[in-house]
């Protein structure tokens, strides 16, 4: 289990990641979080929407109210262009950033 | 299902209704709905599902920049009275309480047993039980000696046992004290654990009066029946020892318990008022029982009837719960 301390910088970029494709919700973001780091991180509830509220701010993202096939209202929120491009700047960050910290593990 | 919404309710009920608070938590609910929907379709119980949910909600304190809620935080953490308690503190407090409640019952049933010996020992020196012990008539000593012996040796085991209570609780002191600041969550989560261990104490403390009762009855029916055989008598009440030694173990392990999830939650015995009565007695509980320790030695040693002297206990004990209710009557509640 990862500390959230240790993986509070990248919240965003996981968040960015798991809609580039789509739009999503919530929970199922949470629960691709868990399912893609193999249970290693599981997002709390408070950080998740902590980073959906300040991303929406930022203009990265746009909620809107969808309705899923078994009927149920909940906010989905989809990438904006502005969002994609955030994504790729907090990419290449990480890549520097991985590669700079590599240099000190052995 | 409900007590995951009660839960977010008492997170939510002291912040402002906002728009963006509201939405806030209209959110984290269906986000917690979908989980808890999700861990029940894996199978997992209610109770299960719920302890997962909450325990994976994570920290409001965490949202309060974007609720424009954070003066609050710093306000209620800024307070001189009122300490501030980590989730991992709160649940090792629980857990070193756990301990001292065992260690504390294990104490005291070491003293009750090396009282039992004393009695039981100084009526067999005196042929209660098989007149060929006596020396020409007179009690045999060395029976004495060894329920005395076993006694300063059970008291020494309870010395150490009330001595490794203390180690580590040092940084819990502060409990004892202040008053406790929890976060939402926490309180809600230990509010719940009490709930929980409510039934279980009232269990212990019926139980353990019964049992109580049972050894006070029997004690009366064999000393009014035989009033002469006092071999009997004497046995009934180191019975009745035994029976008060079960019952501390259920009252202290209940109770301790009780009383550190009471603390957390500046409740019962721990609210403002009653603390400064609670630590009025917590002063004058040492001096107490070191009196009557050292009175039931000076008496049993001076006139060498071990096997009448005990009575010093259930007197001295009646008292203290006395003294503790007339103090505790006179402090001013303002509640």
């Amino acid at each position: 289990m990862i500390s959230s301390d240790v993986i509070r910088g990248y919240t965003d970029i996981i968040i960015l990641y798991l809609l580039l494709d789509e739009p999503s919700y919530g929970y199922e973001i949470s629960r691709r979080i868990t399912d893609r780091s193999q249970g290693l991180y599981t997002m709390k509830e408070t950080t998740l929407y902590s980073a959906f509220n300040r991303l929406e701010k930022n203009g990265y993202l746009r909620s809107f109210a969808g309705t899923e096939t078994g009927g149920k209202t909940r906010t989905y929120y989809e990438l904006t262009p502005q969002g994609h491009t955030h994504y790729q700047l907090k990419k290449e960050e990480w890549m520097v950033t991985k590669k700079v910290v590599d240099q000190f593990i052995k | 299902m409900d007590a995951i919404f009660s839960y977010l309710d008492n997170m939510f009920a002291h912040l402002p209704k906002t728009e963006e608070v509201k939405r806030a938590k209209s959110e984290l609910g269906q986000m917690m709905e979908d989980k808890y929907n999700q861990l029940r379709a894996e199978g997992r119980s209610d109770n299960e599902a719920v302890g997962q949910v909450i325990s994976e909600f994570g920290n409001l304190s965490e949202l309060a920049a974007e609720l424009g809620i954070s003066n609050q935080y710093q306000q209620a953490s800024s307070d001189d009275n009122f300490v501030t308690v980590s989730d991992a503190e709160a649940e090792s407090f629980i857990e070193k309480t756990k301990k001292s409640a065992r260690l504390i019952a294990g104490g005291i049933t070491s003293v009750l047993f090396g009282v039992i010996s004393v009695i039981f020992f100084s009526g067999y020196a005196e042929g209660l039980f098989n007149p060929a012990v006596l020396l020409d008539g007179e009690p045999n000593k060395r029976f004495v000696a060894a329920g005395i012996a076993l006694l300063f040796i059970c008291v020494a085991f309870a010395v150490y046992l009330f001595v490794m209570v203390g180690i580590g609780s040092e940084k819990y002191e502060i409990f004892e004290k202040k008053m406790v600041k929890l976060e939402p969550h926490q309180k809600f989560v230990i509010q719940e654990a009490r709930e929980n261990h409510r039934p279980l104490l009232m269990r212990k403390i019926s139980l353990g009066v019964v049992l109580i009762l049972l050894g006070v009855a029997a004690l009366s029916v064999v000393s009014i029946l035989n009033e002469n055989n006092e071999a009997l008598i004497l046995s009934a009440v180191c019975g009745l020892l035994v029976v008060i030694a079960i019952s501390m173990w259920l009252f202290i392990s209940g109770s301790m318990l009780q009383s550190a999830y009471d603390k957390l939650l500046n409740e019962g015995d721990y609210t403002l008022e009653r603390r400064k009565s609670q630590s009025v007695m917590q002063r004058w509980a040492p001096p107490y029982w070191t009196l009557m320790v050292v009175g039931y030695l000076a008496w049993s040693f001076i006139t060498g009837a071990w096997h009448k002297t005990w009575i010093v206990w259930p007197i001295a004990g009646v008292l203290f719960g006395l003294i503790s209710a007339i103090v505790q009557a006179s402090t001013p509640n303002k509640e």
